[in-house]
């Protein structure tokens, strides 16, 4: 396939009709444009053209509503737009027409449907041919392999990775590329014929008194397995089914992925707000309940005084009862002559020197009546600078709970400006896909396992219908004689078919490594890579000259890899054709960037690389090119939302 | 793609001709080694069938069907397949 001009009308930033011609000669084409100018949007409307979809981050298609130009008009009205593109293939001139447009057939109607027009060498294509032969020449499922962007290039990691569903729909694609559905649906549909041929023995050998019973058994046999099939059949069809709808409910989460950042941490902050809020209430009613006793607090100081001066009086009388009683026993031991405490005799000297020290009488009950009143006195004030300290402390943890809350509710408040900006019904939308993706996960979960199940018990099945047919056949009876060769036929057909997919895959997996390990080398920077390694996915791994895997490669050696299959994947297939990739040079560095330039030529014949001053230095892309660079053209800038196509570099 | 020296007759497979060359090869490869009691004949048949419908499973299946009732005919007189697919 050859492009020759891709006409646009309306197209994103395309205002009016604008064309851009490839050039006739075999070569690279350089598209300069800033960030923003319509890179993107080229790509996507040979797509358009090509497949009918526009897509968008995350390989998400984007709504066609919103796909034409909206220069002069209000954003929310539909525009209608178109894309022509005119291509040579296999000896035959191409005109393929696809316009979105209002059918309404009123002015301002709002009936938008895409409608394609296919000529071929001068005459339209009905409908069926016109998909047939779009669908021959460059099917969808291999579009990725020729309109390309940094990040669908990051998706070839996902071959790495067996059993993931993004792994599995890469590895049908480059199967496709490759050829080989024209041997699994031959296997598949010998399959279907043997089974058929297996019912018409059953039904022959019921005929016959001699074979009807064991007709019977291989008529249940095969009916059971034809249904058992069926429900295989329709369970996949499920499991696909749910597989797209996660796959399209995780590529809008991820297109919302800001909201949805937004709303996790509201959700967070709105628990938090609830968490300070209760601690505050608690704080609040545990100070209510002690607010009786306020006044303590605020007497606090005047409380601690007099308490060290109650505990130095109480110390002091303390002192005065010790002196009280002692002089109670003196004055006993002198009038008795006898000690009241040990009870020993007093002489006469002993108790002249103890009338000596007789002191004031002082009686120790009073003394004991005010030591009893001070000790009542320290116990009160100790129990209000207690209170009042608790006070003090709840006070505090109230203010900084409150301080903490009006934190939380400010950064709360924030957040909900910020989702306050999002589109209606933003939160509400997200909330519910996340509820429909958790329950398309089980469902997904249970079908995959009735599937399995199923599967399991249609192997059994077969195996039961092969035994009672290879046991029909071996009676030799007439009456089944020309339905057991069919078998016999078939029974060896789908056998050399079935050998033949695993013998072709395993063609197909050398060829595509050596291939692109060939690529590999051109591409690389690093002497000390030596080839790349193909799994059973069709995903490559870098091995080191030692035979020893590189680990955790970079992500600018990640697109290098990937652009080395995609190389290896145009060698090996029959539908080698023009690749057009926006913005392929991102992750590269300057190295790599010379080398990719050197081998693009070499890769096919038809390349044209959308790209900006920043990514691409012009002159170190002419200098390497050289020769192989057969035309430049840059995207000019009229207004925000108008875009022209120019030919030639933008100097 | 690569440019065929010659157009393709209309109404052919565009991309065909190298891709079942290449099916063909591994396919025969592996009949004369393990399968050789399955005629090459009736082989190179359905692929060619599978070819000639690669975006219609019901019109491949039933062209599949076809031949192998051609091919049975032919080599067993009296055979007309009476396969119902």
């Amino acid at each position: 396939m050859r492009l020759h001009v891709l006409e646009v009308t309306d197209f994103g930033p395309y205002r009016g009709t604008q064309s851009f011609s490839f050039a006739p000669e075999p070569g690279v084409e350089l598209l300069w444009g800033e960030n923003g100018r319509g890179k993107t949007s080229l790509l996507n409307a040979l797509r358009w053209v090509l497949f009918g979809v526009v897509l968008g981050r995350g390989s998400s298609r984007i709504d066609l509503s919103t796909v034409g130009n909206r220069d002069n008009e209000d954003s929310g009205t539909v525009r209608p737009f178109k894309a022509v593109l005119t291509f040579s293939h296999a000896g035959h001139f191409y005109k393929l027409t696809r316009a979105y447009r209002d059918e309404s057939g009123s002015p301002g109607g709002n009936d938008f449907r895409t409608r394609p027009i296919l000529v071929k060498d001068g005459n339209v294509l009905g409908p069926d041919e016109r998909e047939r032969e779009l669908a021959t020449m460059l099917p969808e499922q291999i579009a990725r392999f020729f309109l390309f962007d940094a990040e669908l290039l990051q998706e070839y990691e996902q071959l790495l990775a067996p059993g993931t569903d993004a792994g599995e729909k890469l590895k049908a694609s480059i199967e496709r590329l490759l050829g080989l559905p024209v041997l699994t649906q031959a296997r598949d549909d010998v399959a279907a014929h043997l089974n058929s041929a297996r019912t018409a023995q059953a039904k022959a050998a019921q005929k016959d008194q001699a074979t009807r019973a064991l007709g019977n058994d291989l008529q249940i046999a095969a009916d059971t397995a034809a249904s058992t099939r069926i429900n295989v059949d329709v369970l996949t069809e499920q499991v696909e089914g749910l597989q797209n709808d996660v796959n399209e409910l995780e590529k809008t989460l991820t297109s919302n992925s800001r909201y949805k950042t937004l709303l996790g941490e509201r959700n967070i902050l709105c628990e938090e707000v609830r968490r300070r809020t209760r601690l505050t209430n608690d704080l609040a009613d545990e100070l209510a309940g002690a607010a009786g006793g306020t006044w303590r607090a605020v007497l606090s100081m005047v409380v601690t005084r007099e308490l060290q001066l109650i505990e130095a009086q109480t110390d002091a009388a303390g002192q005065r009862l010790r002196d009280a009683v002692a002089a109670r026993s003196r004055a006993a031991a002198v009038s008795s002559g006898v000690c009241p405490t040990c009870q020993q005799s007093v002489d006469s000297v002993a108790a002249q020197e103890l009338g000596g020290h007789t002191d004031t009488e002082v009686d120790p009950d009073d003394v004991q009546a005010d030591l009893a009143q001070l000790r009542g006195r320290r116990d009160v004030l100790r129990r209000l600078r207690d209170d009042g300290e608790r006070i003090a402390r709840l006070e505090d943890d109230l203010t900084q709970a409150r301080v903490d809350l009006s934190d939380a509710e400010g950064q709360l408040r924030a957040l909900q400006v910020e989702l306050d900006g999002a589109p209606p019904g933003t939160a509400e939308n997200i909330a519910a896909l996340l509820d429909e993706l958790g329950g398309k996960r089980i469902s997904l979960d249970n079908t995959r396992q009735r599937l399995q199940k199923t599967r399991e018990d249609l192997r059994r099945e077969n195996q039961a219908v092969e035994k009672l047919s290879e046991k029909l056949a071996r009676l030799g009876t007439a009456s089944t004689g020309s339905e057991d060769r069919k078998v016999q036929m078939l029974v060896a057909l789908h056998g050399l078919l079935v050998a033949a997919v695993t013998e072709f895959r395993d063609r197909l997996r050398d060829s595509v490594e050596a291939e692109a390990s060939k690529v590999f080398r051109m591409l690389s920077a690093e002497q000390d890579y030596d080839r790349l390694r193909i799994n059973d996915q069709y995903g490559l791994t870098i091995l080191h000259a030692n035979g020893a895997e590189v680990l955790n490669r970079s992500s600018g050696y990640e697109h290098v890899v990937a652009l080395s299959l995609i190389a290896a994947l145009q060698r090996c297939s029959p539908m080698s054709g023009p690749i057009i990739t926006d913005s392929p040079f991102g992750r590269l560095d300057g190295t790599h960037k010379r080398h990719v330039l050197q081998a693009l030529p070499q890769i096919t014949d038809q390349v044209l690389l959308l790209v900006h001053d920043e990514e691409l230095d012009r002159q170190g892309a002419i200098d390497e090119l050289g020769a192989h660079l057969v035309g430049e053209h840059h995207l000019r800038k009229v207004s925000a939302r108008h875009t022209a196509i120019e030919s030639g570099a933008h100097l | 793609m690569t440019e065929p020296a010659t157009p393709d007759p209309p109404g052919e497979p565009l991309l065909a001709a190298s891709q079942v060359e290449d099916v063909f090869v591994a396919t025969e490869e592996v009949r004369a080694t393990d399968f050789p009691d399955v005629p090459a004949e009736l082989l190179a048949s359905v692929l060619a069938a599978e070819r000639d419908n690669p975006e219609d499973r019901t019109a491949a299946q039933r062209a599949v069907g076809r031949v192998i009732d051609a091919y049975l005919a032919k080599s067993v007189p009296g055979q007309n397949g009476k396969d119902s697919t």
